[in-house]
């Protein structure tokens, strides 16, 4: 019995010793400043702070990780596309329209082919060190021969140091304009680095640290507490445009929407930030009856599309198109797609928001009277009484549609799949989903190698929304020189031509022209079908703060916003 | 020890050497067949669509710089081949040494799921032993009715239950992670025990709820065993029949359940960790399988296994010492 006794106690003694010795050291990271106690971070501004003055500390969710301290670190990467550490040359405003940051201005050259950034003098680094011509040329030609050509640095050919305050980057076709909103949100790494820290550095990937942090946007980067997962950023003093009145900004870092709504919840954060992503519409409920939070409703600039192959003998007939477009449930899609919070598309494709965004083309609307009508008309009729209509030659006409591959929204194309099939069936297209593209390689295989899909259910990103419209994805070629290359399959040469226009547009009123034309074709040649316009929510403390900016798309936690927050 | 021993033992450590090997190779290929290319996670999913249709030599060179372009076999070989010098690569996603990341991230899920285990086997013996010294009686219905009640519930949503009571409607916990931040020393200590309060009280539930009907059963076998009745009819009493006779033959198999419980440690639990929101083992293995980080995953699979392997070893040891039937071979040679 004696030894049972002391099996117990032992046993109980090393479950609380593990306890205590797991709980009792501090943290070896010992990131955060020591004034970053949990009350102070988890806290509003205490009740001594003055109404209008500057906010000492922001806390900011968001679900990203913070696995280095460098460029590539996923927070920081999408942190640059608002020149948070790393600022850029140039940024988007509210409405998503480029206006200068590091630079004072630009100017694009008449025929597009370059553009050239003007600086202020006294812009420095983060370590005190000041910034110059050869920093910007020592980056943009790291873009250029290391990081490989990302979407937007196809557009670059070379850089050319004008004097002490100007640097000229030439083009490869006259596509400037497009080029700055495209170098805005590039890929990780692309970022302006200081070429005093950076010029030895070998592999880019593999140099982290302090060192690695070295900007020149408004915010200092602090440290990272890896336990409380906090990425702690002070503003900088010396930033060119002047420090903004957010003093520190601290991100915590959560692993799912959900944890952010209870983060609200509990009042650990003031506000989001998620590029491209707020929260879903099923979120609100949970958020709507919290006081002092404003939902921050934004629309989605980018939306789910029904994509047609025009390698596809049956897809290339317009009369076809015009029948799927009237067949579909637009209603259905766009619960199916984000419930209450998705209205339908327009007729353009084009989600409302983005610049050139057509207001008068209508919304889309089922008509499967309509339908029946375009079908019987071209000669899709049922020939051998099955229920599913023949092609005109009468033989067997099945359409596949093919829901992308993604694995955050695989499931959502499926749903949306499963609709459109449903729907086309109910006209008598025998329609059927394409069960092999359910792994990446199938998908890639079928979409972007082999084009032998005949609709496809994929989506314009937000990015590409903003940057060159939803066209990207649906031209083959276009371009001044005719040698840009893009995803989609179709190269009618007046669709090439005004995509052309898009990526050629010297300044913001041509390309909004330009777009405003794509929208007109794509709804009268049905290139494409928007399946939903959905909102996202990117919600912000309105009880403690005032003055808040937003970014179209983005949400309160924008480059403005860190310049004109105050407290309530 | 003895001729037979020596074989028996030393065959057992073959059969695990052969074990780790094996499933290294299996985890290996097994990733590989994985849904998703690598690639399309270290250069955003819009430049990859891009690099494939208009740059597809862009990608080939990535394949190259990361070693992806060889053929499954070659890649299999140089696997094998640093594996033999203890390289377990880098992770593809930042470059950071694998082993770094597992050591990192092992310690916490230690901190975690340690003490959880500890107190689930502590505490399962007891209300196990319990239950099953005085089955039928109150105590007993009680303690395996809402043992079966937690063991019918899954862990992410007792932890999802958890959250909601302690979190929301009573305020007692955070919402997640290991510390609040910017502490040291005893308020460090304060801080994190107040973090770990609700995960590891969730996961000692769920561990706990698994162990008491294995005690309970072990003890009501033994008490109905001819010793058990030989000591009663000797008139010894009931606690010693308890302690010197129930308890100690119903324990070997436990012991068998505690180790291998020590051995999963490792992997860490992949759902409570997302929900909780504490970067160990679990949440490491759920974004590896996320980004087909393959370094990272091979690395944790294969420490996985190796942990899985010692404790099944610690296991045999413990229950040879414990039980001079399974020390002797009784049982194993019929």
């Amino acid at each position: 019995m004696k030894l049972w006794k002391r099996f117990f106690g032992l046993a109980l003694c090393i479950a609380l010793m593990v306890s205590l010795a797991a709980c009792g050291s501090p943290s070896e990271e010992g990131g955060a400043s020591p004034d970053a106690s949990p009350e102070e971070s988890q806290t509003p501004p205490d009740a001594a702070s003055v109404s209008g003055s500057e906010v000492e500390l922001l806390n900011v969710g968001c679900i990203y990780e913070f696995d280095v301290e460098s460029p590539y670190c996923d927070l920081i990467k999408y942190l640059s596309y608002d020149s948070f550490m790393y600022a850029n040359l140039v940024r988007y405003d509210a409405n998503n329209e480029v206006v200068p940051c590091l630079c004072e201005r630009y100017e694009i050259a008449e025929d597009g082919t370059a553009v050239t950034f003007y600086f202020k003098d006294g812009i420095r680094w983060h370590d005190g060190e000041p910034l110059t011509m050869e920093d910007i040329e020592f980056s943009l030609n790291l873009w250029l021969n290391v990081l490989k050509p990302s979407v937007a640095l196809r557009y670059m050919k070379d850089v050319e140091v004008l004097d002490e305050t100007s640097i000229r980057v030439n083009m490869q076709s006259s596509c400037a304009y497009v080029f700055l909103r495209h170098m805005i949100m590039s890929s990780a790494g692309c970022v302006i680095y200081p070429k005093h820290i950076w010029e030895g550095v070998e592999d880019l990937k593999s140099f982290t640290g302090k060192e690695a942090m070295i900007g020149c946007g408004p915010y200092v980067y602090e440290s990272y507490d890896s336990e409380a997962k906090i990425a702690y950023f002070n503003r900088f003093e010396d930033y060119h445009e002047g420090a903004p009145s957010v003093k520190r900004i601290a991100f915590h870092l959560y692993e799912s929407p959900e944890s952010v709504v209870m983060a609200y919840k509990n009042r650990e954060i003031d506000c989001m930030f998620q590029y491209a992503a707020g929260l879903a519409g099923v979120y609100v409920p949970a958020l709507q009856g919290l006081d002092g939070l404003d939902i921050g409703e934004e629309v989605n600039l980018g939306s789910p599309i029904l994509e047609f192959n025009f390698k596809d003998t049956l897809t290339q007939d317009l009369e076809l198109r015009k029948a799927v477009y009237s067949a579909l449930d637009y209603e259905l899609l766009a619960a199916a797609n984000g419930g209450e919070y998705c209205v339908p598309g327009g007729r353009g494709v084009i989600s409302p928001g983005n610049i050139g965004y057509a207001e008068d083309l209508p919304a889309n609307c089922q008509d499967v009277e309509e339908a029946k009508r375009l079908l019987d008309a071209a000669g899709y009729t049922d020939q051998n009484g099955d229920g599913f209509r023949e092609n005109r030659d009468g033989a067997e006409m099945r359409i596949m549609v093919s829901p992308a591959y993604s694995a955050s929204k695989g499931t959502l194309y499926q749903r949306l799949a499963e609709v459109v099939v449903r729907d086309l069936q109910n006209v008598g297209l025998n329609a059927y989903l394409d069960e092999n593209v359910s792994n990446s390689d199938a998908w890639k295989a079928r979409f972007s190698q082999n084009k032998d899909f005949q609709i496809a259910i994929t989506s314009c990103s937000q990015g590409v929304a903003i940057i060159d419209t939803v066209n990207q994805g649906l031209v083959e070629k276009a371009g001044s020189d005719g040698t840009l290359t893009w995803n989609g399959t179709n190269d009618t040469p007046e669709y090439v031509e005004i995509f052309s226009k898009i990526i050629d547009s010297k300044n913001p009123e041509e390309y909004a022209a330009a777009a405003d034309e794509s929208q007109r074709y794509l709804a009268e040649e049905m290139v494409a079908i928007s399946l939903g316009v959905e909102s996202m929510f990117y919600p912000y403390n309105i009880a403690d703060y005032t003055d808040w900016s937003f970014r179209s798309g983005n949400g309160a936690f924008s480059y403005d916003t860190w310049f004109t927050l105050k407290i309530k | 020890m003895s001729g037979n021993h020596v074989i028996r033992y030393g065959g057992r450590l073959l059969v695990y050497a052969l074990t780790i090997w094996f499933v290294a190779s299996f985890n290996f290929f097994l990733i590989r067949f994985m849904p998703g290319d690598p690639l399309e996670h270290l250069v955003g999913e819009e430049d990859y669509l891009y690099l494939t249709t208009a740059h597809p030599e862009v990608l080939a060179e990535l394949e190259t710089a990361y070693g992806l372009d060889g053929s499954l076999f070659q890649q299999y070989r140089t696997y094998l081949f640093h594996l033999a010098r203890g390289d377990l690569g880098q992770s593809y996603k930042n470059g950071v040494p694998v082993l770094t990341l597992i050591l990192q991230r092992l310690a916490r899920t230690f901190r975690l799921i340690l003490p959880a285990v500890v107190l689930a086997g502590a505490l399962g013996i007891v209300l196990g032993a319990a239950a099953g010294w005085k089955a039928g009686s109150r105590l007993d219905r009680w303690i395996s009715g809402i043992s079966l009640v937690i063991y019918s519930i899954p862990g992410y949503c007792l932890g999802m239950l958890g959250l909601m009571i302690f979190c929301f409607w009573l305020g007692w916990a955070p919402t997640g992670g290991i510390s609040s931040g910017g502490l040291t020393g005893a308020a460090y200590a304060k801080d994190a025990l107040w973090h770990m309060a609700l995960p590891a009280g969730v996961l000692t539930l769920s561990k706990l709820s698994y162990n008491i009907p294995l005690m309970r059963s072990g003890v009501l076998e033994a008490r109905e065993a001819d010793y058990t009745l030989t000591a009663r009819a000797k008139g010894v009493r009931s606690a010693q029949i308890l302690f010197c006779h129930v308890l100690p033959n119903a324990a070997v198999p436990m012991i068998a359940v505690y180790t291998m419980q020590l051995g999963l440690i490792v992997s860490g639990s992949m759902m409570l960790e997302r929900l909780f929101n504490w970067d160990g083992m679990g949440l490491l293995v759920y974004k590896a399988i996320n980004g087909n980080d393959y370094p990272v995953l091979q690395g944790s699979l294969l420490v996985l296994t190796v942990c899985v392997v010692l404790s099944n070893l610690l296991s045999d040891v413990l229950c040879a010492l414990f039980d001079p039937r399974i020390r002797d071979g009784v049982w194993d040679e019929g």
